[in-house]
Parts: structure tokens; C-alpha cells; sequence
């Protein structure tokens, strides 16, 4: 048991991390909270998401279920 | 007008953008029920939190995960308050102020700086909330209130804080309305469900009175009524066009109007002014037993007088101070003048904005004015009618939160129907509002 | 203080010109909102219980 949790506990943290800066990469197309610095009206641009975006996107959506469920395994697996 | 509805869910492509918006929400509440690892939820629902009203309002606008410190506890909170110190200081400090000037790229490193230090406030406030409030008795066996614990809570808190940003950014993005409001929203009214049954159950053993609830439904309704005349309300500006005459044809001549609103800056003063009081109260609720920090606290606790003044103070305050950021009138009487337009009886350009300006500053009290009431009249019913201690989730703040973010997404449904020459939601009219500010 | 009070009275003025949306306008967005957080708290509802036991199975 002892051991399964420190692996679990290890990845989940890296993933924590990893998860943080490759959101923190991405840019958002919006700006967030209406930043309502005199920002345009609701022009809807429907480009596509570009090309490196479109990885750094599939990722965030692959570590975030990953980082999800370790964290219930987390929630699981007793630490003693 | 349900037909509205109904046809938003005829449109393909509308159809994928209102799925894309629930799966999203969904994903959010999926977030709260998982615990921080270390994290004994079931000791933590049995109160080991204590039962202080700042956790009530911690857990309000974190949607009730707070409570059980999920790996989402605190939510939209520090992109909020980070957006509030960035947009505070972009109109303070002149290099950010000259970067806001810059179009597209000085929004973008803007954005960025937002969303950096989010992140940044997110650790500070996950730190302290584990280092001062989490009791030893709300942790796993085998795990310590030590430096591991505080470390495991940074890490997951600030990955939680920022995968929560990002899903609202991609509902803004890819779905409808503005994913960061939507996401308190969604908090704020998946509380109403287990507040009005703890309500019933109160009145079920005799200790609580139908009374709160009634008095609830019916504020509810007034403040969506209320809220719907504030916002369509339009103080119309006459416009006139000079006459040209373009080869053959006599163009312009023809009088318009510009609608000034009472509230041009919508649901995020709200948002706003409830951050503002959240921000200390991380705080204060780690010195219990400190007089001067309670009394002090007192003025920042919305379930007390002094918070209620507080609050509705703030919102007021904040909804001058965005209109004043959000509605631009030197921008419009550029526009006017540039297509020979003119407001009769004022000499275009500098006339033209300082007369707008005035008017929106008069009309805006009346906005203010009545977003304060509808803040403030729940709590003061409660009162009158010892009803006791308000839920927050049926707070005026909570009210206005609610109906501000319902009002402005169906305003974007409406706009997206209407693009595709469909009915919106009122029949022979639209729900007006503001620009899609969202 | 009569600063306050010209500006009072000057909104007052300003209220008086506002051009309020007609009856049946308000009804039906009230209408429309009433129905969409009736909506939105239904999906919450059931998304909160559907999430929150399959959790509870686990942990």
C-alpha cells in the first residue's frame, strides 16, 4: 500500500504542475472577466483552434481528467 | 416565448454551443466533489469547519465546495480578484494604462498578467485557508497538519484554480455567455436546491417559517421584474444626420437615437463588490479569538449590519466606476462626428462627450440606487420578519448575481436566434441591454 | 453639500426623460429568466446528485 501511494501521490503532483503551466501557456481568445477596456462588441470569430494551441487544448483536456483522477485516487488509497 | 427556447435548441450549431456550455459546467461540479488530497470530506460536511458566517460566504460563492475543500474550493474567486487589481490598476498606473491603449497586443499581455497573478493569489489564499482554518480533525488518517499537508493543498489548489479558469475561458469561447460569471452562477444556484429543502425542513420541525421562503420567491420575482426595467430602460439621446448629397443620391438627414443605460456596466460591478468583501474575510476567519479582527470583521460579514452597508456601499460604488470604464462616450462622439452625425443643440467632438458623460453620471445613480435595494431588502426582510439567519443563497447579493448573469446570457442566446432570423424572447421587441459586453 | 443636492435633482430630471420598456416587454423576460434559472437549477440538481453519489461510491 505504502508504496502504491507515494507513486500515485508523486505523479499527481507533477501532473498538478504540468497541467498549471500548460494553462497558464495557452492564451485565451476572449478577454476574461470583460475587461470592458472599450473592447469590441460580440464579434464572434470562429477561427479554428491554431495549430499549436489546438495540442496545447487536446493536453490540457487529457491532463486535467488524468489530474482529476488522481485525485480521487488520492482520496482513496489510505496513506498509513 | 418558451418557442424561444425550444428553436435555440433547433440550430445546430447553437444546439453545440449550449451542450458545450453545460458539459463544461458539468466538469466544474464534477471538480467539487473531489477532496484535496489528505482531505477527510466526510469529517469536514460534519461541520469541522465551524460554523462561522465566513464560511458561509466563502462556501456562497465558491458554490458550496468550500466546504468540503474540494480540489476546486476556491474556485473563480482569485481570477475575479485578480481581475479587479489588474483593471484597478490599468486605469492608475500610467505603463499598464498606456499597454490597455495598445489594441489587441496590449489586451493580450493584459489577459496574461490577469491570469498569472490569479494563479499567484490562488497559492497565497489556498496557503493560508489550509495553514489557519483546516482543523486537525478535518484530515485522513495518516496525514499531519504540517508542511507536507500545506504543500499538497498549494499544488492541487493552484492546479484547480487555474484548470477552473480555463474551463471558463473555453465557455466563453466555445460556448454561451461568459464562462467565469456562468461558473459563480452555477455555484450560486446549485445551493437553492439544498437551501429551500433546509428551509422546509426547518418549517417541517416548527423551527423556521414559511414566511422566509414566500418573502424569497416573491423577491425573486420583483428582482428580475425590476432588473429587466433597469436594463431596457433607455435614456435616448437624439442623433441627427447632417443631409449629404452623394452623386445623385441624398444620403443621411435621417434622426436616430443613442440609448443610455441606467446600469451600462451589468452583472461585474456585483461580482466585483462581493470579491472585495470575500478578500479580507479569508482572513479575518483565521483570528477568532482576536477582539479587534472580529469587530473589524464585522464590517466585511454581509449576515451583520455593518456588512450589509458594506456591500451595498461597494456595489454601488462599483457600478459607477465600471460604467465609467465600460461605456467610452468620448469613443461615440468620435463615431458621430466621423459619420457626420450630430446630438442637436451641442457642437460635436469635446461638447458631445462632456454632455453624454454628464447624463450617463445622472443616469447611472437611478442603476446604482436600485442595485443597492436589491441588495440590501432581503437581508433587511429577514430581519423584519425574523425569519433568522438568511441562507446566502438567497442573499441580494446572490439574487443579483443570478439574475445579472441570466439576463446577459439570454441576452447572447437572443442575439444568436435573432442572427438567425429566429424569434427571441419577446415577442415583438428584444431583451435589450447592453452591448454584448459578455 | 448643495453640490449633492443639484446632482440629485438633475437626475431626477434625467429620470423623468428615460424611456421605460413597455409592460408586456418586462413580463416576458421575467417570464424568460424565471424559466432559464428554472432550467439551470434542474440540470444543477440532477448533475450534483448524479456526480455527487457516484463519488460517494468510491470514496
Amino acid at each position: 500500500m505504502f508504496i502504491l501511494f507515494w507513486t500515485v501521490f508523486v505523479v499527481f503532483i507533477l501532473v498538478s504542475v504540468s497541467l498549471t503551466g500548460i494553462i497558464l501557456m495557452q492564451e485565451p481568445k476572449e478577454s476574461g472577466l470583460g475587461e470592458g477596456l472599450g473592447g469590441g462588441g460580440g464579434m464572434q470569430d470562429f477561427s479554428s483552434v491554431r495549430g499549436t494551441a489546438g495540442g496545447l487544448h487536446r493536453l490540457t483536456i487529457w491532463l486535467g481528467i488524468i489530474w482529476g483522477l488522481l485525485a480521487l485516487a488520492l482520496a482513496v488509497i489510505p496513506r498509513a | 416565448m418558451l418557442a424561444a427556447f425550444r428553436n435555440a435548441l433547433l440550430i445546430p450549431d447553437l444546439r453545440a454551443k449550449l451542450i458545450v456550455t453545460i458539459g463544461l459546467l458539468a466538469i466544474y461540479r464534477l471538480m467539487v466533489f473531489i477532496p484535496t488530497p489528505g482531505v477527510d470530506i466526510n469529517a469536514l460536511r460534519s461541520g469541522a469547519f465551524g460554523q462561522s458566517d465566513i464560511f458561509g460566504l466563502l462556501n456562497f460563492i465558491s458554490g458550496g465546495n468550500f466546504e468540503v475543500f474540494s480540489i476546486a474550493a476556491l474556485g473563480v474567486i482569485p481570477y475575479i480578484t485578480a481581475s479587479i487589481i489588474i483593471q484597478l490598476l490599468t486605469s492608475v498606473y500610467p505603463p499598464l494604462e498606456k499597454l490597455s491603449k495598445e489594441g489587441e497586443e496590449g489586451r493580450r499581455k493584459i489577459t496574461q498578467y490577469t491570469r498569472l497573478s490569479a494563479t499567484a493569489l490562488g497559492a497565497i489564499q489556498s496557503l493560508f485557508l489550509a495553514i489557519a482554518l483546516l482543523g486537525p480533525s478535518a484530515l485522513r488518517i495518516g496525514w499531519s497538519n504540517g508542511p507536507f499537508f500545506w504543500f499538497t493543498v498549494l499544488v492541487t489548489q493552484v492546479a484547480g484554480i487555474t484548470l477552473v479558469m480555463w474551463l471558463g475561458e473555453k465557455i466563453t469561447e466555445f460556448g454561451i455567455g461568459n464562462g467565469i460569471s456562468l461558473i459563480i452562477y452555477a455555484g450560486i444556484v446549485a445551493a437553492y436546491p439544498s437551501a429551500i429543502g433546509q428551509q422546509f425542513a426547518l418549517i417541517g420541525s416548527g423551527e423556521g417559517n414559511i414566511f422566509g421562503l414566500i418573502i424569497f420567491i416573491v423577491l425573486l420575482i420583483f428582482a428580475i421584474a425590476g432588473m429587466v426595467l433597469v436594463q431596457q430602460a433607455e435614456r435616448r439621446i437624439p442623433v441627427q444626420y447632417a443631409r449629404k448629397v452623394v452623386g445623385r443620391k441624398v444620403m443621411g438627414g435621417q434622426t436616430t437615437y443613442i440609448p443610455l443605460r441606467l446600469n451600462a456596466a451589468g452583472v461585474i460591478p456585483i461580482i466585483f463588490a462581493v470579491s472585495v468583501i470575500i478578500l479580507p474575510s479569508t482572513f479575518i476567519g483565521a483570528f477568532p479569538d482576536v477582539l479587534w479582527i472580529q469587530r473589524l470583521g464585522a464590517w466585511f460579514n454581509p449576515s451583520v449590519w455593518q456588512g450589509l452597508l458594506t456591500s451595498t456601499i461597494l456595489i454601488m460604488l462599483f457600478t459607477y466606476f465600471y460604467t465609467q470604464i465600460s461605456f467610452d462616450p468620448r469613443r461615440i462622439s468620435e463615431n458621430l462626428r466621423e459619420y457626420g452625425g450630430f446630438v442637436p443643440g451641442v457642437r460635436p467632438g469635446q461638447p458631445t462627450t462632456e454632455h453624454l458623460t454628464k447624463i450617463t453620471v445622472r443616469i447611472t445613480f437611478w442603476g446604482a440606487l436600485f442595485l443597492g435595494l436589491v441588495n440590501a431588502l432581503p437581508q433587511i426582510f429577514g430581519w423584519i420578519t425574523n425569519t433568522g439567519q438568511l441562507p446566502f443563497a438567497f442573499s441580494g447579493t446572490g439574487l443579483l448575481i443570478v439574475v445579472g448573469v441570466a439576463l446577459d446570457t439570454l441576452k447572447q442566446l437572443e442575439s444568436q436566434l435573432t442572427m438567425r432570423h429566429y424569434e427571441g424572447f419577446v415577442s415583438k421587441g428584444r431583451i435589450r441591454g447592453r452591448g454584448r459586453r459578455f | 453639500m448643495n453640490r449633492i443636492l443639484r446632482y440629485l435633482r438633475n437626475s431626477r430630471a434625467e429620470l423623468r426623460r428615460v424611456t421605460w420598456p413597455t409592460r408586456s416587454e418586462v413580463l416576458q423576460s421575467t417570464e424568460a429568466t424565471l424559466v432559464f434559472v428554472l432550467l439551470t437549477a434542474l440540470f444543477l440538481l440532477i448533475a450534483d446528485t448524479t456526480l455527487g453519489n457516484l463519488i460517494g461510491l468510491i470514496t
